[in-house]
């Protein structure tokens, strides 16, 4: 499966059914609720060095990258993936993780005299492509079309992919600037046509 | 020393929810003074449902289930409840707290809330109505206690309760499906039109037809039609019906 692929199987794993151009209306208190939230990927994240988190966001940034549309960076991919790596990973998981992380840390810099996030971007690519080769094999690629909670096992280039995708389509910038958003559309249409430069819309808040 | 007040009334209800409010809403239209009794944090209709609108992004980990915390503390909510997230978490019983009890042999699956209103804040919408046959299902198959009133009596009863609370759907005159008293059913996705063109071709026996839902796509007295926000079980502002929305506030209107 090619990155193509995959981001269009992500995207249908993360898009709902809600649908119209019309604004949403929310009651006072709700939006006092709304806007004294804040947004999860703001959260303070201190589980990386400076230097892992220069690297994570390259390569967050290479899975998603900012073209006409914000990028991963743009979205606050790279402090989601760290939140989630301190608080939401077991430790099986974490571990899997940190080692990956771990090894780009020690053999990029080997191999290419820098760190990952000073290589070009055709370096950078070249590197992520080994590292999905070398991943291959493993059962997270059976399952990459399929909503679930998380393959324990999943390689670290697999456990960056899909904390990245999930985190780039559910965060705001995904969702409204890159998919489309409408919370509280106020009529149903089943059957609106999607033309092929239209985004899809995001996840309505559902469950 | 306690100061102690008499209170009279003609009937006490014990639990809002669904069954609850709907008790005290009849009774106190017929003219009795009720004592409604629950349990479980207050909730306030519309204010009270902080989840409802909340995108992904506000959400702990973006949406992604915590899972360590329901394992520990709401193992059942998180099997029984497909909606169960952290957008009604706190309506919900704690297991930690107040652990389920269940016989694996034979087990009963069920769970409880933890606010007033019940349940009925919780659901997601789906109302049919029993047919002849399922009245007399268990009889012929010779199961229990064999049911004391049949469809004909108890189909007023469901008019009576689809009206006020506002169910849509499509009258289709299935007797295995009987049908309500319907506001105007959604309309159809692309894919279920043509699934339903070609069923009506090659199947005509099997009929293709909305799910029956009490959510309004019709305004009702108090109560505007959904804005199709989605996430029903978070909590309703529009006020599909729930305790709060709709029998409560009909109770407390004849009582005051």
């Amino acid at each position: 499966m090619d990155r193509r692929e995959f981001l269009q199987c992500a995207a249908i794993l993360v898009t709902g059914a809600s649908a119209s151009q019309l604004g949403f209306t929310l009651n006072a208190q709700q939006q006092a609720y709304l806007a004294a939230a804040p947004n999860y990927n703001a959260g303070k994240a201190r589980y990386f060095s400076a230097s892992q988190r220069a690297i994570v966001a390259a390569m967050t940034e290479v899975i998603i990258p900012r073209t006409e549309t914000p990028g991963a960076i743009d979205a606050g991919v790279p402090n989601y993936v760290e939140l989630m790596v301190a608080d939401w990973l077991n430790d099986t998981e974490r571990a899997i993780f940190d080692a990956g992380l771990a090894d780009i840390e020690t053999r990029v810099p080997q191999e290419y005299g820098k760190s990952f996030d000073r290589l070009s971007p055709a370096q950078q690519l070249a590197v992520m492509e080994a590292l999905e080769d070398a991943a291959a094999e493993s059962a997270w690629y059976d399952f990459g079309n399929v909503q679930r909670q998380f393959i324990s096992d999943a390689p670290f280039i697999c456990q960056l992919k899909e904390l990245t995708i999930w985190g780039f389509f559910t965060s705001e910038v995904g969702s409204k600037q890159v998919l489309r958003y409408n919370a509280m559309p106020m009529y149903f249409d089943g059957d609106i046509p999607l033309s092929p430069d239209d985004s899809s819309w995001a996840s309505g808040p559902m469950g | 020393m306690i100061d102690t007040q008499v209170y009279d009334f003609d009937a006490i209800v014990v639990g809002s929810g669904i069954s609850g409010g709907w008790a005290a809403k009849e009774l106190t239209e017929k003219g009795l003074k009720v004592l409604v009794l629950d349990r479980g944090k207050e909730l306030a209709h519309g204010s009270g449902y902080f989840g409802e609108h909340a995108p992904a992004w506000k959400l702990p980990y973006q949406g992604k289930t915590p899972r360590k915390l329901y394992d520990e503390e709401y193992p059942m909510a998180q099997r029984v409840f497909h909606s169960f997230s952290e957008a009604n978490r706190p309506f919900w019983m704690n297991e930690k707290e107040n652990p389920y009890v269940v016989d694996e042999k034979n087990p009963f699956m069920w769970i409880r809330s933890d606010i007033v209103g019940g349940r009925s804040i919780l659901w997601g919408r789906q109302t049919y109505r029993w047919s002849a046959q399922d009245f007399k299902a268990n009889a012929q198959d010779g199961h229990g206690i064999p049911w004391p009133v049949g469809y004909e009596e108890i189909a007023p009863w469901y008019s009576h309760v689809e009206k006020f609370i506002g169910v849509n759907g499509k009258a289709e005159g299935l007797p295995q499906l009987p049908d309500g008293e319907f506001q105007k059913p959604m309309p159809w996705f692309a894919l279920e039109k043509t699934i339903g063109e070609r069923l009506k071709k090659k199947t005509p026996d099997i009929t293709l037809t909305n799910a029956r839902t009490a959510i309004l796509t019709e305004d009702l007295p108090g109560r505007s039609a959904c804005h199709y926000c989605g996430p029903c079980p978070r909590g309703c502002s529009t006020g599909i019906v729930s305790s709060q929305a709709s029998t409560l506030p009909a109770a407390r209107h004849r009582a005051t």
